[in-house]
């Protein structure tokens, strides 16, 4: 969608977008990362529940790949500047997922309209797992 | 703030450490676009990628994770033995990082604290890596924070 800085508002919603990050996703995503030699949290419940969680759990590094998705997929001519996030309770695979967020703060720097939102990750039904806040510049018209 | 009890190598802060050269394929961008779900042609199609101006397919942002892990650190021996996990990361995009890239990192330890909670202590150590590409260019910077439970 082409959306410029004088589209948004503060308060305004980014997302929400909602997922769910399967088993086999999880997979490629450690074998791709250099992770699958060997079992781990990540791709086998059995070694996880020994670790004491409750099943196979999802990279932080990989679920934080879809809370960058919530913005670059938000505006067609959105650049991520900065992105960061607390991880507060592991994510399961196969759950429903949703990202949402709201912006915070805008401004204009050097020509650029930057925005900041605060950024969720949460169960559908569940607990929030991923909290973060996200710096992104939208094109401005006439720029 | 730093637990008492705490031990850990203290030698080891604000040190940079070169963390290695790291290429990256087309394969391993187009297969990290669609392992997070990416649908943008600009990550898994040269063509198009090309066709926007970039010089080939475009890296999402959060690519410079992958490479993280592979980095051979330092042991900050840390005393706390209980239960860990990575607790959060940032990430600041400095510029476009496209296939064919090759990336060089430096990786320092920036902090370790403790913080107590309802479950206990826990201790929180902070590395900062910085990436820069075959142009000198500096990409990305990334900041991981790993927490390990005192028991």
């Amino acid at each position: 969608m082409e959306r410029y800085f004088e589209d948004v508002e503060l308060g305004d919603d980014v997302g929400p977008m909602e997922t769910t990050i399967s088993t086999e996703q999880v997979v490629q995503f450690t074998r791709i990362w250099g992770q699958s030699d060997r079992p781990s949290r990540f791709n086998s419940a059995e070694k996880a529940i020994s670790e004491g969680l409750d099943g196979a759990v999802v990279p932080g590094v990989m679920h934080m790949g879809y809370v960058s998705r919530l913005i670059t997929e938000w505006a067609d001519s959105v650049t991520l500047k900065h992105l960061d996030v607390i991880w507060r309770q592991f994510v399961p695979h196969n759950a429903a997922l949703k990202l949402h967020g709201i912006i915070t703060d805008m401004r204009e720097e050097d020509g650029e309209g930057i925005l900041e939102a605060d950024i969720y990750l949460d169960a559908v039904d569940g607990p929030r797992h991923v909290t973060g806040k996200a710096v992104f510049s939208l094109p401005m018209r006439g720029g | 703030m730093v637990d008492q009890d705490l031990e850990f190598d203290r030698s080891l802060l604000g040190q940079a450490f070169p963390a290695g050269s790291h290429e990256l394929t087309e394969e391993m961008v187009r297969e990290y676009a669609l392992s997070v779900g990416e649908t943008d042609p600009i990550h898994t199609d040269a063509a198009e990628a090309k066709r926007q101006g970039y010089r080939g397919i475009v890296a999402p942002p959060t690519i410079v994770n992958l490479l993280i892990r592979s980095f051979g650190r330092p042991k900050v021996n840390l005393s706390y033995t209980g239960l860990g996990a990575h607790a959060g990361q940032s990430l600041e995009t400095l510029a476009p990082i496209c296939a064919g890239d090759t990336l060089q990192a430096d990786t320092l330890l920036r902090e370790v604290y403790t913080k107590t909670g309802r479950t206990g202590t826990m201790a929180f150590v902070v590395w900062e890596t910085g990436f820069t590409n075959q142009d000198g260019a500096q990409v990305a910077r990334a900041q991981e924070s790993f927490m390990t439970r005192k028991e």
